[in-house]
């Protein structure tokens, strides 16, 4: 591997060039460009550098920027000692008597992004907070060497990041705490047998901090978050969490007639969803409501309804799915 | 085009360098620098991405399921004697046993495993569709194979044009029996003519063991390492040429005759490749019961939605609940 030269000065007219200055001006010089352009140097020509050309890097994490927020839109949440869904795709966990609140705001958000994730820990001794993602298809990256970047404007240090996988964890430095927005990083090479993959903001100290467009990419080296299309990032959140609505509305029978309703996903669910009821809709003669046959991809609604001269009919019912990744 | 000049050795204290020294080492050297850098020259292809920093791809994966990890379907084994569906998703096959493999991967959760039977060599291959975007440029494959058996095979990219011309074909080096995983490469200029794009890896020999995992296709001028999909992703694009869903009726006929009709609608996840049909594979439970007229699923004319139409007689109730209703474009 040929080393880039620093170049010599520019000569003037009548100077002499040495045997020296024309090998490392022309030689070393050409042989180096050329063992670039094959790949052979360990120098890399910066993306930069190729017009129109822009490195690809699709971010493993979804909702990496905390642009979707499907369940809570701005309302403020706070972790407990079970793991619960927070923001999409990002889960919150807390020990012991520490707490730690979450709301996805507009406030301080980095730049670029619509909306930051505001996170507040109260240290209690021995007690630590967690704000993580786990990567369903963490299989597909045994072997690999993945790159964190987080986006962090802090209050104190006592936040950090990590990457973690059944063998190790790999992190970051700690928060600055200086109040304005810093990039932290570092990397794994994930185990080849690993269980998870999961990327995690710990506090083990009091800290507000305000995290925002955090990436991970099978790259070479730490990289600036890519925003995928909203719509997209949309679509993939719902794999994770969804809301969908069933109706129905007949005129009944016979005595306490079931009518059932087909309610089919946008997206198909990573595993089979816990659905719950969130919002009842206009009901009429219904007696009895039930969902059933819970699938990946959909789930049927029964309602039993009277015998009645009237209409029998429920309304726009709302009914949220949610799988968790373990 | 100028071409890439040979480098030389260092010109040692008070030689002269002669001309021909000269032109070769500099003039040559820069002009060729300048045209790989402005896109003139193609003598190869231009920077090779593994030079590059931050620019080991330029898009996404062309093939559908590269990673052989979605396989709605089920896993296997079927044998293919004739063109046959395959276990992985998007993917056609034609001689040998094929299943979807766990053991055996190339560090991912899934590969594709086939077992020839000694009669037919195995082929496996996609078709690339809506290819605008790539007429007139390079798309590169890279694939990982393994073969602990005796034998050998390659791939072959080609494009073919409305008038069904598939002269234009690209061969790889040939892949011989392996210890391990081995990367196979390819890189076809598409037409301009060209309506689709095909990747096909052909075995040489009819007996032996083959697997296969990680393939991926880019619009580049080189071959990239394969990156995995988001497994939404994945799925939605495999869901444009197949798919299941889970359908539910429960009616009260208002009369005895033979005319009572309801239908509802079936909305694909994302329009479909090509127009499918749609069959129910797995009745309900309960299954129809009173019914007189068989339920019908309704001739499908666009890519985008379905209709299940209900022509019941007797009297009700009539019920299926959870069948499964499979919608598919026919193609691989």
């Amino acid at each position: 591997m040929t080393v880039r030269p620093t170049l010599p000065a520019n000569h003037v007219d009548g100077d002499i060039v040495t045997a020296t200055e024309w090998n490392l001006a022309v030689v070393q010089q050409g042989n180096w460009a050329q063992e670039v352009i094959a790949g052979t140097n360990s120098d890399k020509i910066p993306a930069s550098g190729i017009t129109g050309a822009v490195g690809y890097y699709p971010n493993i994490l979804v909702n990496g920027g905390f642009e979707i927020n499907q369940k809570f839109g701005t309302n403020a949440g706070s972790a407990t000692s079970t793991a619960s869904m927070a923001v999409d795709r990002w889960m919150a966990q807390v020990t012991g008597a520490a707490t730690l609140g979450w709301q996805t705001t507009a406030t301080n958000a980095d730049a670029g992004s619509s909306f930051s994730e505001n996170l507040v820990y109260t240290h209690a001794a021995s007690q630590a907070g967690l704000f993580y993602q786990s990567v369903e298809n963490f299989a597909e990256f045994r072997g690999k060497t993945v790159y964190l970047t987080v986006r962090c404007l802090a209050s104190s240090t006592g936040m950090y990041a990590y990457i973690q996988d059944s063998a190790a964890t790999s992190a970051t430095v700690r928060s600055i705490g200086d109040g304005v927005y810093h990039t932290i990083t570092t990397s794994l090479t994930v185990n080849a047998a690993t269980t998870f993959l999961y990327v995690k903001i710990a506090f083990d100290a009091t800290c507000n901090v305000y995290v925002d467009n955090v990436m991970l990419a099978m790259a070479p080296a730490p990289i600036d978050y890519i925003q995928r299309p909203k719509g997209e990032e949309a679509l993939l959140c719902r794999r994770y969490y969804q809301t969908v609505k069933s109706t129905a509305r007949w005129r009944t029978q016979v005595v306490s007639e079931t009518r059932d309703v087909n309610v089919p996903y946008p997206v198909a669910m990573a595993g089979t969803p816990v659905a719950t009821l969130t919002t009842t809709g206009t009901r009429t003669n219904i007696t009895s409501f039930s969902m059933l046959s819970v699938a990946t991809d959909s789930m049927r609604t029964e309602y039993v309804g009277t015998a009645a001269t009237t209409d029998t009919s429920s309304i726009a019912d709302a009914i949220s799915l949610q799988y968790d990744v373990p | 085009m100028t071409l890439s000049p040979g480098t030389l050795t260092a010109v040692t204290f008070n030689q002269l360098e002669t001309a021909s020294g000269y032109d070769a080492a500099v003039l040559q050297d820069g002009q060729y620098i300048q045209e790989i850098l402005t896109n003139t020259n193609n003598e190869g292809g231009g920077v090779d991405p593994a030079g590059c920093r931050g620019v080991p791809w330029f898009s996404r994966n062309l093939l559908c399921n590269g990673g052989f990890s979605i396989s709605q379907r089920g896993p296997g084994p079927w044998n293919a004697t004739t063109v046959n569906q395959c276990p992985s998703d998007g993917w056609r096959v034609q001689g040998g046993t094929w299943s979807r493999e766990t053991a055996t991967t190339d560090s991912s959760v899934y590969s594709l495993k086939c077992v020839q039977d000694g009669t037919n060599a195995a082929t496996l291959w996609q078709t690339i569709y809506e290819i605008d975007a790539f007429k007139g440029e390079r798309v590169s494959f890279s694939g990982r194979v393994f073969t602990p058996g005796s034998f050998a095979g390659h791939v072959e990219m080609w494009d073919t044009t409305a008038g069904g011309d598939e002269s234009n074909v690209v061969t790889s080096a040939v892949v011989g029996a392996s210890a391990g995983w081995t990367t196979v490469n390819a890189v076809l200029t598409v037409r301009s003519t060209a309506v689709t794009i095909s990747v096909s890896y052909v075995a040489d020999d009819s007996t032996g063991t083959l697997y296969f995992d990680n393939f991926m296709a880019t619009r580049t001028d080189g071959p990239v390492a394969f990156q995995p999909t988001n497994p939404a992703l994945d799925l939605l694009n495999c869901q444009r040429r197949y798919f299941t869903t889970h359908f539910s009726y429960n009616i009260r006929t208002t009369s005895g005759g033979s005319h009572n009709q309801e239908s509802w609608e079936i909305v694909f996840p994302l329009p479909m490749v090509a127009l499918p049909t749609a069959s129910i594979t797995a009745s309900g439970v309960p299954a129809d019961t009173n019914n007189s007229v068989a339920l019908v699923l309704s001739s499908i004319t666009t890519t985008e939605i379905g209709q299940v139409l209900f022509d019941t007689g007797g009297t009700g109730p009539y019920y299926s609940l959870n069948m499964v209703v499979v919608v598919d474009a026919g193609v691989f």
